[in-house]
């Protein structure tokens, strides 16, 4: 309540900065859930900046704390030695995919974003973190023989979102994330190496990205639909199939990450005015040659859900709340619109259920 | 938490009082517990009589106190009937309180009805409010629980203040989030307000609120403000707006989600308003509830198997344990 100085993204997030990747996760969907567009809990609470100022904040910490990379950086800008990490940092920044990469595409950038005095030395710790830094190795603490919270972490770490997939956390910044220069991409099934995300990524972000940004007040009024968690309803006009012409993909390889292997074996060419079903996304699944299993450690969604949600298997499922943010983690793993698909799956579910009571 | 509710008393009579701690010591109900949430009809009566006989079947002595002076029902909740004498006796005819606790059938449990006849009653003058308070505060029961109207009228809000556990009763609905928000906010106001002003630095409080439009500044914000001259009015008044420390209880929870609502509001209060909430609970969508309603029944007597009722026992555990731990400091 006497805080005065600015908060870290650790205190944003109301964890422990010493939190493992899995607790950072959670504290990640905790907010998502407590904060959302759909949540009562803010409801009238308090003025709708503030509510956007936090969701920025939000977005934000899940945006470089997800990242080990990213957080390993912000830790070192807060004079905090961050957990280790297990792969190569280059590596990881190479291989980022197009989706989130947006504003944080190079590697250099990445470091800026990460934190104002990345550069410096970790000199300016605190103490009591200095005590970690004693038994720690590596100057940064990033080596894998890290002591301190690291082994706690480390299987986490290699089966989690990692640096790809950390997007921004409400919605509220969501198509700002999205890269908004080139790549219209339609349809077009062109030699290019992208496979699904462009398409979606484009529809959701590029060609709209001046409507979609304000995305908590404005659109869903167009339809009947409350404003969701990122959820973006496509205005009337055309959808920028119509305009697209063969993208011109980002640099980035498809998406690979450290460790394992993202290599895409079928490619897929999804319309952006697609309607996302459970054998789509098991189609899109599959094109990254990911199991059910990996998906659900990745994304900690269990297995069960995910293959009810592959099936359509409507009455299955938890309720909307907990499923959209399935959907929208799902579809994070997957490189779609995580907005896209959480309205059209619901859509469709909501039918099946007016059908079938 | 005593020591501000004797400064309600000064607020309410306008008569300075010395800030005497624990001036009524010994006699003072050991607990007042105070069920409010700003909209109508969400279930604050049904409640608080349930919580009172859960309460008074742990072997505590309840007094329920129906203070909803304009919409006053809590007998029809506990089904006996048209009371005979009301708060409206102690405040337009200065009946002793203890005089009016009738027996509600249910053993260490007695009713207080509130107001029902006269016009004037639901607005009672400065000084009649104020014995009101002070006989609340003085009566010899274990549990003094406070049935609140809806809305956020100054009186509400001080009898909400003057308990040592305000309760906010709120659905899983906008309506009803948006109502108590406003409610608690307005209460959260009026009680930095009335501190601010015990401890001399009033200005300084409304300074600082009023340099900022609609939005309320946070409580955190207030004291800084006041810390910048009066570091040690800053001190107490910190304290005093810690202690404001809410109970929450959701009703009607239908679904999963609705479940998660109420750990949900607990971390948002916090997040903006720097306040902890304590959660005590929800209570299930529950046919049973409004059928005992409709019968005039208690649901704890009348269905006391249902999911609802076990919910309201597990509710009342939760205030009970509240006391258990410090109840010997304080």
């Amino acid at each position: 309540m006497t805080a005065t100085e600015e908060p870290t993204l650790y205190d944003v997030l109301e964890v422990d900065p010493a939190s493992s990747l899995d607790e950072l996760q959670a504290a990640v969907d905790r907010a998502r859930e407590t904060y959302g567009q759909e949540s009562l809990a803010v409801y009238a609470l308090v003025d709708e900046d503030q509510l956007q100022g936090l969701r920025a904040k939000l977005d934000e910490a899940a945006l470089v704390l997800l990242d080990p990379a990213r957080r390993a950086s912000y830790d070192r800008s807060i004079g905090r030695i961050g957990p280790a990490t297990l792969w190569d940092e280059d590596e990881e920044e190479e291989t980022l995919p197009p989706l989130e990469a947006g504003p944080h595409r190079a590697s250099t950038e990445l470091e800026l974003e990460a934190g104002p005095d990345e550069e410096e030395e970790p000199e300016p710790r605190q103490q009591a973190l200095a005590l970690e830094v004693s038994e720690t190795p590596g100057p940064f603490g990033r080596g894998a023989e890290s002591a301190g919270p690291a082994p706690a972490q480390e299987p986490v770490q290699e089966s989690s979102p990692g640096p790809a997939a950390p997007a921004p956390l409400l919605g509220a910044d969501w198509a700002a994330a999205v890269p908004t220069e080139a790549q219209p991409a339609g349809p077009s099934p062109g030699p290019e190496p992208e496979p699904v995300a462009a398409p979606a990524a484009v529809e959701a972000g590029a060609p709209r990205a001046a409507e979609t940004l304000p995305v908590a007040s404005a659109e869903p009024a167009s339809s009947g639909l409350p404003p969701a968690l990122g959820l973006r309803i496509k205005p009337g006009a055309p959808p920028p199939v119509a305009d697209a012409e063969p993208p011109s993909p980002p640099p980035e390889p498809p998406p690979e990450r450290a460790g394992r292997s993202r290599e895409v074996r079928v490619r897929l060419d999804i319309p952006p005015d697609v309607e996302f079903t459970g054998e789509l996304l098991r189609r899109v699944r599959e094109s990254y040659g990911l199991s059910l299993q990996q998906v659900a450690e990745r994304t900690r969604i269990t297995r069960i859900h995910l293959e009810n949600v592959e099936a359509d298997r409507y009455d299955r499922l938890p309720a909307t709340v907990y499923l959209r943010g399935i959907l929208v983690n799902l579809a994070r793993e997957l490189r779609l619109d995580p907005a896209r698909v959480s309205k059209t799956y619901l859509l469709t579910a909501q039918r099946a259920h007016a059908r079938a009571p | 938490m005593k020591r501000y509710g004797l400064n309600n008393v000064v607020e309410l009579t306008g008569r300075p009082r010395p800030r005497a701690e624990g001036a009524h010591a010994g006699r003072r109900a050991r607990r007042i517990v105070a069920v409010g949430g700003g909209k109508g009809g969400i279930g604050k009566s049904l409640v608080s009589a349930n919580l009172g006989i859960a309460l008074a079947r742990s072997g505590h002595r309840v007094t329920l106190v129906d203070v909803d002076l304009g919409g006053a029902n809590l007998h029809t909740c506990l089904g006996i009937g048209q009371p005979q004498g009301t708060l409206s006796d102690v405040v337009t005819r200065g009946t002793r309180l203890d005089a009016l606790a009738a027996p509600t059938g249910i053993e260490n449990l007695s009713l207080v009805s509130g107001a029902l006849d006269a016009l004037d009653a639901a607005n009672p003058r400065a000084q009649a409010r104020a014995r009101l308070v002070e006989q609340l505060q003085t009566l010899d029961t274990d549990y003094l629980l406070l049935d609140l109207g809806a809305g956020t009228s100054l009186h509400t809000i001080d009898f909400f203040l003057l308990a040592d556990h305000g309760v906010l009763v709120l659905l899983p609905e906008p309506t009803s989030v948006e109502n108590a928000y406003r409610f608690l906010k307005a209460a959260l106001f009026r009680r930095l307000q009335q501190t601010a002003q015990a401890l001399g630095v009033a200005h300084l409080a409304e300074a600082a609120l009023g340099s900022q439009g609609s939005a309320m500044r946070t409580p955190a914000e207030v004291v800084k403000a006041v810390a910048v001259s009066h570091p040690d009015a800053a001190a107490q008044l910190e304290r005093s707006l810690r202690e404001f420390r809410v109970k929450l209880v959701v009703n009607q929870v239908r679904s999963a989600a609705d479940q998660s609502v109420g750990r949900a509001v607990v971390a948002a209060w916090k997040k903006f308003f720097g306040l902890d909430m304590d959660y005590l609970g929800a209570i299930a969508y529950d046919d049973a509830a409004w059928q005992t309603v409709r019968k005039r029944r208690p649901l704890l007597v009348e269905a006391s198997g249902s999911t609802a009722a076990s919910n309201l026992v597990t509710v009342a555990e939760a205030l009970a344990a509240l006391d258990r731990p410090r109840s010997a400091g304080r």
